[in-house]
């Protein structure tokens, strides 16, 4: 690495390359919808200038970036717009402290655990409006935010049971793995209690296609305490999960994922925003894949099953900023163009508007459903009634937003390869395996 | 001629002189202060900002190294306000001599210095742009100070005690009278003023010599030229010195939003010589790759030059030809009864200068009141915090500091500005309000804020629209003056950037009007009428996301590939007026068939050029526009409206429609309020575009604008009628009664960005994929093909295969080559070769605005018949890589007049070929 790209790699000091030219404030998802937001360049590299490490912030206004990240993306000098915003957001919070909210927000991991004993009880406050509305007035959580809902069972619950009916425990070290036939799946909290379905769905595939998989016991990528500046919490959380990878990724062993968003976190937030430039981040990020790009990558080397079922639908598909974030193109269109009948179109959409926990927030709701309209407008408009798109939280939102039913990509090539769920459950053994 | 009389007349307006004014006012003294200029516009303004704890001189040089910690710490007990405690430390480099360190410990303690080793780990925690390879560090307690606040600090002060002030008043006689000297001053504007003083104190810095001169007596002053460059940000946030002798560019001072690297020590062949010569620049680079890896490569921002005057009393040994031997302190010299000068010393020591000075002026007037000055801080009121660093973020996100923000980069505010302006009894330079608010001294040098500030003088002053032109254009001129120097890499983009603004959008120049370019013959692609062939299948991948790659990604779409677009960021398009410039290449088939797409979209629907008023009303001849921008072609018959929105910062109507009537069009400017919002934060043209795109926001604005009409046939907006509806200037008009166009505005520009959001919607509908924030590394070629490009991912690359690659990276400008302080200038996904000059003086003209364009303009890929591009040996790289748009070498679009136009028909081109081969 040389010098130059060592120096700014550093997020703060790529303020250095901003020209001024306005393209991140012209694509600014926020900033058409609130005047509490000045836009991307002057609370990114122009505020930048100004602060100073380790002094008190000053900042206000960066509480209003999303996190979308798309100035980033459109920045043609290299500036890490996003990124300098989040860490400005930081540094607020070790001015002026976390708000409640915001800290609960935070510990997406534990909700989702605690709460899957009550699951119905929990469902059914989360659906109440006259609850909702209470929890609007005293904790600012939007009353008409797309809380998810409790599966009533954990994805690694019943990972756990389904080793233990395989006389399987615990997880199998790097060591004894055989990098060229084993994957490493990363869930996420929210496939944990909220969608465990997807997690295993995955699980399904991958073995289909004559993986062995392993699930360490991972925690929290980090990702939405780091979005609400509690950089302190998530850097534990995310040296744990370091920890527990890298052994797999030094022994070239792929860890994939279905959060599109966690595994952004793990590629590139704990290095750019985190600040974690250490050698075992860096491995780690380097063996990272999200779920879709896997199999795109199994394609090219001639190792996805392809015989796939024909699906006659034209379904539209949202690509989430992390996602966008990644640089890897979109993967789910490249492989699920190779199912039959099968039609893709990438909806016009820079942004959802819910970006983790933002369109939670009270105060940032109406924000976060401007943001969201062209999906609204294309879904409607397409009279669709079904929504592809890689991440959680962007598809509570679409669905809140439009009432389409929305799923991973995943779902679809489960489909294409006819995995049913009780397979899933207690899939047959692979010839040979 | 004016008579005045006074105690003590003191010249020179640096440190030193307004230190003495308010030294000798506080001994009760009358004085007047005169300089030929404003104040710290010599030495004192042209210096690197730091405030020595005095471990620079420690081991040679004791006695300036006990002055200079003294004085640090009574500077920053009288005058916190104009003193950063940024602290300093003292580093030694692998290279360094180890033995010193030990050495300059001892001479430290020794002067009082106090010293402190820190480990480097530790060091570089907070400071994580130093080296890991240093070897010793040492803190001490340096500082900061402006020098500007530093003048004004102390004139206030002085002023509160009854001294005066005569600025711009140069000093042309001296001579002894009876009982003092007489003084004879001339002012700009001409006027003489004689002073009678008791007695006179020279405190005129390298100029010195020539005012003893003035009397009769032989000073002789040792000028030595130092070179320092502002860094753009601050990469250190301590002062960072070499922990070596002193030497060329050891010094890192954090000041303000800059770090400034100092200084060579040249000999100076007079006073007012500011040469900055390439070597010097490149040095001082070199010296800051040392302590800051990467630094060469970081962003410089602006270089000058300071002449250190320095004092050889007579008899002295010589120390060396450049100066760096002689001692920093300093001498007062008695001339004879009534006369003193001071010399030598630096700024650190100023006040102990002007103290010393003072009591030989009360010495020889007989007066025995003691200097307070190091006792006591400067009165209240008379220091302001503005230059220190986050203050005006925080006034500013404190809403303290209202109106709207015109300098961006550096944080200045409409009301700012105003006071001002107010604040002179003359029309201030725009140069002025620089040095008093640091006016468009921040990255952009002045490219969005010059034009806002120049509406607001026009409007403080009730100038002509004329006069604030001709303000800005002097401007312009002299902030390019002080970016010359340092024309590479991200900086040169900025200036790129700037002169498109100034000459596209705002049309400050007379070139870059749409004609046929009368040098430029076309190319052979370019009059080859073969169209594209049929591509069923094809996967096509074009790199890069401006009109050239989206036009070219149109075309491949047409031709029934599957298309792929991965840019690292989106393209230029936004930075235009949003109208097409075609030249030469206004009859190539590629552009009739972006006419025919075009067609088809109800937003940028394209219409016959003409004149067009451009931002600041002057006429712009173009050949292709949106229809919104055609509808406003000058004929001269009608009487315009020109609409313009109350505090926004992005367009001043009576600027526009004061050029526009010079240009003989019947015109007037109205000034409506938006209908309200809740918050003060400025909107951008796509944000104010996007509530045009409310029905109700505009049938407002319509309402209001039909009101103040009166008999115009035509109303011009900024171009900011909706961003997304293509209904908006329909309506209007009909609400209004009369037609409706738009006029450019800065960037980022409304029409470009529809440009950009409708080619992306297409593409997308069409089964495209355009991906921004994928920055193309390098080509994965087999054989004579290239069959995929790998993109720096998250994480690690990613390869994306294809048959036909469209290569539309940009120039210099646009990030498709890259360029070095060396004069290199290359290519960096492929190392293609390039068509650029080596000699980095020679890149640009004289003036940014010359018509003739820059040498610079014409750098870019050199291509084969068919824009393969081509290696170092002439021959094409891959049979299926093309290159279009402004990669492409030997073209100068902006002074040419045809950006639009080479773009659009190379990227046909380019799709032909690629897909041929």
């Amino acid at each position: 690495m040389s010098d130059l790209l060592h120096l700014l790699e550093n997020t703060p000091f790529t303020s250095d390359l901003c020209v001024k030219c306005n393209i991140c404030t012209a694509h600014c998802t926020v900033a058409p919808h609130t005047d509490l937001f000045p836009g991307p360049k002057h609370v990114g590299p122009q505020a930048q200038r100004m602060r100073q490490p380790g002094a008190p912030s000053v900042d206000h206004s960066v509480d209003y970036c999303s996190g979308c990240g798309i100035c980033t993306l459109v920045c043609p000098h290299g500036v890490r717009v996003m990124e300098i915003n989040t860490q400005a957001k930081a540094a607020m919070v070790e001015t002026h402290g976390i708000s409640l909210r915001n800290w609960f927000l935070g510990r997406n991991e534990v909700w989702g655990r605690l709460g899957t004993p009550f699951a119905p009880l929990l469902n059914f406050g989360t659906g109440n409006r006259v609850l909702r509305w209470a929890a609007e007035k005293t904790f600012r959580v939007s009353a008409r935010a797309p809380l998810p809902r409790w599966a009533g069972y954990t994805f690694r619950g019943w990972w756990v049971r389904r080793q233990a009916r395989r006389g399987i425990r615990g997880e199998k070290a790097a060591e004894a793995c055989d990098p060229a036939r084993t994957v490493v799946y990363f869930h996420g909290c929210a496939t944990n209690a909220y969608e465990p379905h997807v997690g295993r769905t995955a699980i399904a595939v991958l073995e289909h296609l004559g993986f062995e998989v392993i699930v360490p016991p991972l925690r929290c990528c980090g990702l939405p305490m780091q979005s609400n500046g509690d950089f302190k919490a998530a850097r534990h959380y995310a040296r744990e999960n370091v920890a527990w990878l890298e052994p797999y990724a030094r022994r070239g062993i792929p860890i994939v994922g279905t959060a599109a968003s966690c595994m952004m976190a793990l590629k590139g937030d704990y290095i750019h925003i985190l600040n974690m430039s250490d050698a075992a981040t860096q491995a780690v990020a380097a063996g990272v894949w999200d779920f879709m790009e896997f199999l795109r990558h199994l394609h090219t080397i001639g190792r996805l099953d392809t015989n796939f079922r024909r699906i006659d639908r034209r379904l539209p598909y949202h690509a989430p900023c992390q996602l966008k974030a990644h640089g890897i193109g979109r993967p789910a269109l490249d492989v699920l163009a190779l199912i039959p009948g099968l039609e893709m179109e990438e909806i016009d959409a820079d942004c959802c508007g819910i970006c983790g926990t933002y369109g939670f927030k009270a105060e940032k709701r109406a924000i976060s459903e401007a943001v969201g309209q062209p999906i609204v407008e294309h879904v409607r408009a397409g009279g669709h009634d079904q929504v592809v798109c890689d991440t959680e939280t962007c598809r509570w939102q679409i669905r809140s937003l439009t009432g389409a039913e929305t799923f991973h990509p995943v779902m679809l090539i489960a489909e294409a390869y006819g995995l049913r769920m009780a397979e899933i459950d207690d899939p047959p053994r692979q010839p040979g395996a | 001629m004016a008579n005045l009389a006074c105690d003590v007349l003191v010249i020179g307006g640096g440190a030193t002189g307004v230190c003495a004014a308010y030294d000798l006012a506080r001994r009760g003294l009358q004085v007047i202060l005169a300089d030929r200029n404003d104040l710290s516009t010599g030495t004192s303004g042209r210096f690197h900002g730091l405030l020595h704890s005095g471990g620079r001189y420690a081991v040679r040089d004791p006695e300036s190294a006990r002055e200079c910690i003294a004085e640090n710490r009574i500077l920053r007990r009288i005058a916190p306000g104009i003193v950063e405690d940024t602290g300093g430390v003292f580093v030694a480099a692998p290279q360094d001599p180890p033995d010193y360190a030990d050495q300059w410990v001892t001479a430290c303690a020794a002067a009082g210095i106090e010293t402190e080793e820190i480990a480097i780990p530790a060091l570089r925690r907070r400071e994580p742009a130093l080296r890991p390879d240093l070897v010793r560090a040492f803190r001490v307690p340096d500082g900061s100070v402006d020098g500007f606040d530093l003048g004004h600090a102390f004139s206030r002060a002085a002023e509160s005690y009854g001294a005066r002030f005569l600025l711009y008043h140069r000093v042309t006689a001296l001579a002894y009278t009876t009982d003092g000297m007489r003084a004879t001053l001339n002012s700009a504007d001409g006027t003489a003023v004689v002073v009678e003083a008791r007695w006179v104190l020279n405190a005129g810095g390298p100029w010195a010599g020539e005012i003893a001169a003035l009397a009769g007596h032989d000073l002789r002053v040792r000028w030595s030229r130092g070179v320092m460059i502002a860094m753009n940000i601050r990469w250190v946030n301590t002062v960072v010195n070499r922990l070596r002798p002193p030497d060329d560019g050891d010094i890192v001072v954090p000041v303000g939003t800059v770090s400034v690297i100092g200084t060579t020590s040249v000999a100076a062949s007079s006073p007012d010589d500011n040469t900055i010569e390439p070597w010097e620049v490149s040095k001082m680079l070199d010296e800051g790759e040392a302590l800051i890896a990467g630094f060469r490569t970081a962003r410089a921002l602006r270089a000058w030059s300071g002449v250190r005057p320095l004092y050889e009393p007579p008899g002295a040994a010589e120390e060396g030809a450049d100066g760096r031997g002689l001692k920093r302190t300093f001498s007062v010299v008695r001339h004879g009864p009534g006369f003193t000068s001071v010399l030598g010393g630096k700024l650190t020591t100023a006040r102990l200068m002007a103290e010393k000075a003072a009591d030989d002026v009360c010495a020889g007037l007989g007066v025995d009141a003691p200097c307070t000055t190091a006792a006591e801080p400067l009165p209240a009121g008379t220091e302001r915090r503005y230059h220190t660093l986050g203050h005006r973020l925080a006034l500013l996100e404190s809403g303290k500091m209202p109106g709207a923000l015109i300098c961006e980069c550096e944080m200045i505010t409409r009301p700012q500005l105003e006071e001002a302006i107010a604040a002179y009894d003359h029309v201030p330079a725009l140069d002025d309000l620089r040095r008093d608010l640091r006016l468009g001294m921040g990255p952009c040098q002045g490219g969005f804020c010059a034009v806002r500030a120049a509406g607001i003088l026009r409007q403080a002053r009730d100038l002509p629209a004329s006069e604030a032109v001709e303000a800005l254009r002097v401007f312009v001129a002299e902030r390019f003056k002080g970016g010359r120097p340092l024309l590479w890499g991200q900086h040169l983009r900025q200036f790129l950037l700037d002169e498109m603004i100034y000459r596209r959008i705002l049309g400050l120049d007379a070139c870059g009007d749409s004609r046929p370019a009368a040098s430029l013959s076309l190319p052979p692609w370019a009059t080859d009428e073969t169209p594209i062939p049929a591509a069923a299948g094809q996967r096509v991948v074009v790199i890069g996301a401006g009109l050239a790659g989206l036009a070219a990604a149109v075309h491949a779409v047409q031709a029934g590939a599957r298309v792929r677009v991965l840019a690292a960021g989106l393209g230029r398009l936004i930075l235009t007026p949003g109208w097409f410039a075609l030249g030469t290449f206004a009859a190539h088939p590629g552009v009739e068939a972006f006419r025919r797409w075009a067609a088809g979209q109800d937003l940028i629907r394209l219409a016959e050029g003409g004149r067009l008023p451009s931002l600041l009303g002057i006429p712009r001849t173009v050949d292709l526009a949106p229809e919104g921008l055609a509808a406003g072609a000058i004929d001269g018959a009608t009487p315009v409206l020109i609409v313009g929105f109350a505090g926004w910062r992005d367009f001043d109507a009576a600027l526009c429609s004061g050029m526009l009537a010079a240009a003989g069009v019947s015109c007037r400017a109205v000034s409506i309020d938006l209908p309200p919002r809740h918050e003060g934060w400025d909107l951008s043209p796509t944000e104010l575009a996007h509530r045009f795109d409310d029905p109700a926001f505009r049938a407002e604005v319509a309402q209001r604008v039909r009101a103040r009409l009166n008999g115009e046939a035509r109303v011009g907006f900024p171009a900011v009628l909706g961003l997304h509806d293509p209904r908006v200037r329909a309506e209007m008009a009909a609400w209004i009664g009369v037609p409706v166009f738009e006029v450019p505005t800065l960037t980022p520009s409304v029409p470009g960005t529809r440009l950009y959001n409708t080619l992306k919607r297409w593409l997308l509908r069409q089964g495209a994929q355009v991906q921004v924030g994928h920055p193309v590394t390098r080509l994965i070629v087999e054989g004579d093909r290239v069959t995929g490009v790998a993109v720096a991912s998250a994480g690690r690359e990613t390869i994306f295969p294809g048959d036909a690659f469209i290569l539309a990276t940009g120039g210099l400008y646009g990030g498709g080559l890259l360029s070095d302080d060396r004069g290199h200038v290359w290519e960096p996904i492929a190392g293609l070769a390039v068509m650029a000059g080596d000699d980095r003086t020679a890149w640009f003209r004289d003036t940014l605005l010359d018509p003739a364009g820059h040498p610079v303009h014409t750098f870019g890929l050199r291509v084969d018949e068919a824009l393969r591009p081509l290696n170092e040996t002439g021959h094409p790289v891959c049979a299926n890589l093309t290159v279009a748009g402004h990669a492409l070498g030997g073209f100068s679009p902006l002074a040419g007049g045809y950006d639009e136009g080479l773009d659009l028909a190379s990227a046909y081109a380019a799709v032909r070929a690629a897909l041929q081969a």
